[in-house]
């Protein structure tokens, strides 16, 4: 220890003491000012090199299984995603047909009809592997059009939205987060509520709802586009334990989200409807699987 | 004789390595045991090259790691100097450990580091306790010896000593 001490002339002990004022001023500085929107930006663009090799092996192995597929299973993929794609076009006359028939009816009724929302695939680059975060890093960023808060939904619900954007790539927080929290309504019932994320992958809480309310175990939450973020609609969670008495006067629910947060690999970015741009793109082949959603959520 | 240069290689090249290791996303089985790698290859050189690496660059990995992470700054570089300032004061004499008490004392500064790093997140954020932060010091503790080896190895391979040193 005396001999360690005398390394440059700082006693490590000083050191600590510097290290633990600099970080601790860092902490404050970021909660308080929120600086490091702008330093993250610069950071990640430096860093996206890293980014791509980390995310090497993982693309790599895909290509090398890309590349031993036989001619027979290529034929039987083909075959198979014709058929899926058969019957979503059937799916979308039918959608075609009841959307029209929902602005009629909403034209009478006087609310405002909701637009087309784009939307786009991009690539699950790096995922935080700290229990404290639980945060992923997409392929796409401010020149493709990401913009900070924009939903991200994978095949079977909501994923989360993003947080930070830098030219070629963009950080985002799953709804899983415990720092997340989301509006949802329960599809049996209406009855609307907030979904938090508890830092477990596959736990949402919400504790704010009264002990004598009519949620049952298997009920649908899904979003209730309240926040003005995410657009209305869209399945978040399916509730998987109801107890009425938590012993804090609230009910306590816990639902698992909809989406398997830990097993994606490709997500979609959704531009709802204000920031659809007229004449940019139409709904790509991908979007395809939330039509036939959209159709189930149509009532 | 190798120089000065090779060492700096050597720490940083590793150091990088472990960066990336740290990133890259693990298959679902392992996620939530999944070792601190980076935090692993700082400690090591701080107990072999204390001259060189030691509180300032844990500060800087754990940044790093903050900013890579998308949480608060600050957090993790707080967390890392502290078991590093640890690992330095309290555990000073590691090299002459047996292996399994290398590996115990890591699985203990880790923890306390996890400790440190939820109790910050839980005063600037939202955090809870989970049984995570034992996994991943359990981890850290079966990583070392495999780090401690590996990187051992290298060292010995690459003549990297401590008299090498001059400062």
């Amino acid at each position: 220890m005396k001999q360690q001490d005398q390394f440059r002339g700082i006693p490590v002990s000083i050191r600590f003491f510097i290290a633990a004022l600099l970080s601790l001023g860092l902490v404050l500085a970021d909660t308080s000012l929120h600086l490091s929107k702008e330093i993250r930006g610069s950071v990640d663009t430096i860093f996206s090199p890293l980014y791509s090799m980390a995310n090497s092996p993982a693309a790599l192995s895909s290509a090398v299984r890309q590349q031993m597929r036989t001619r027979y299973q290529l034929v039987d993929d083909n075959r198979r995603l014709q058929e899926t794609m058969m019957l979503l076009k059937g799916e979308l006359l039918k959608y075609g047909q009841m959307k029209q028939e929902n602005e009629k009816l909403k034209a009478l009724l006087g609310s405002p009809i909701q637009s087309e929302s784009r939307v786009e695939v991009a690539e699950i680059m790096s995922v935080a592997t700290d229990p404290f975060e639980q945060r992923i890093v997409i392929n796409k960023g401010r020149l493709a059009g990401v913009y900070e808060g924009q939903p991200l939904i994978g095949e079977d619900g909501i994923v989360g939205q993003i947080t930070d954007v830098s030219p070629n790539m963009s950080r985002a927080i799953l709804i899983s987060d415990r720092k997340h929290s989301i509006p949802v309504r329960n599809v049996r019932n209406d009855i609307r509520g907030i979904a938090q994320g508890t830092g477990l992958v596959d736990m949402l809480v919400m504790d704010d709802l009264p002990r004598n309310v009519d949620i049952k175990v298997g009920d649908l939450l899904v979003t209730s586009g309240l926040g003005g973020k995410f657009p209305r609609g869209y399945p978040v969670a399916r509730v998987v334990e109801f107890s009425p008495d938590n012993g804090t006067g609230f009910a306590e629910v816990k639902a698992r989200p909809v989406e398997s947060l830990n097993r994606m690999r490709y997500v979609l970015l959704m531009w709802p409807s204000e920031y659809f741009t007229p004449g940019g793109q139409n709904m790509g082949l991908e979007s395809l699987d939330f039509l036939k959603k959209g159709v189930s959520l149509v009532r | 004789m190798y120089g000065n240069l090779t060492t700096f290689l050597m720490v940083y090249g590793t150091m990088l390595a472990a960066l990336v290791l740290n990133m890259v996303a693990p298959p679902d089985v392992i996620r939530n045991f999944y070792p601190n790698i980076l935090l692993l290859t700082v400690m090591f050189w701080t107990v072999r090259i204390p001259r060189m690496v030691s509180v300032g660059h844990a500060f800087c990995a754990g940044l790093m790691m903050d900013l890579l992470l998308g949480s608060t700054l600050g957090i993790r570089a707080f967390s890392f100097s502290l078991m590093i300032f640890m690992l330095t004061s309290a555990f000073s004499k590691l090299e002459t450990y047996s292996m399994l008490q290398q590996s115990v004392s890591i699985a203990i500064i880790s923890f306390v580091g996890q400790i440190a790093t939820f109790w910050l997140e839980h005063l600037f954020g939202m955090a809870f306790i989970d049984y995570h932060m034992i996994l991943s010091s359990v981890s850290d503790m079966v990583m070392w010896p495999i780090m401690w080896v590996s990187l051992g190895f290298l060292m010995r391979f690459r003549h990297v000593r401590n008299s090498n040193l001059k400062h």
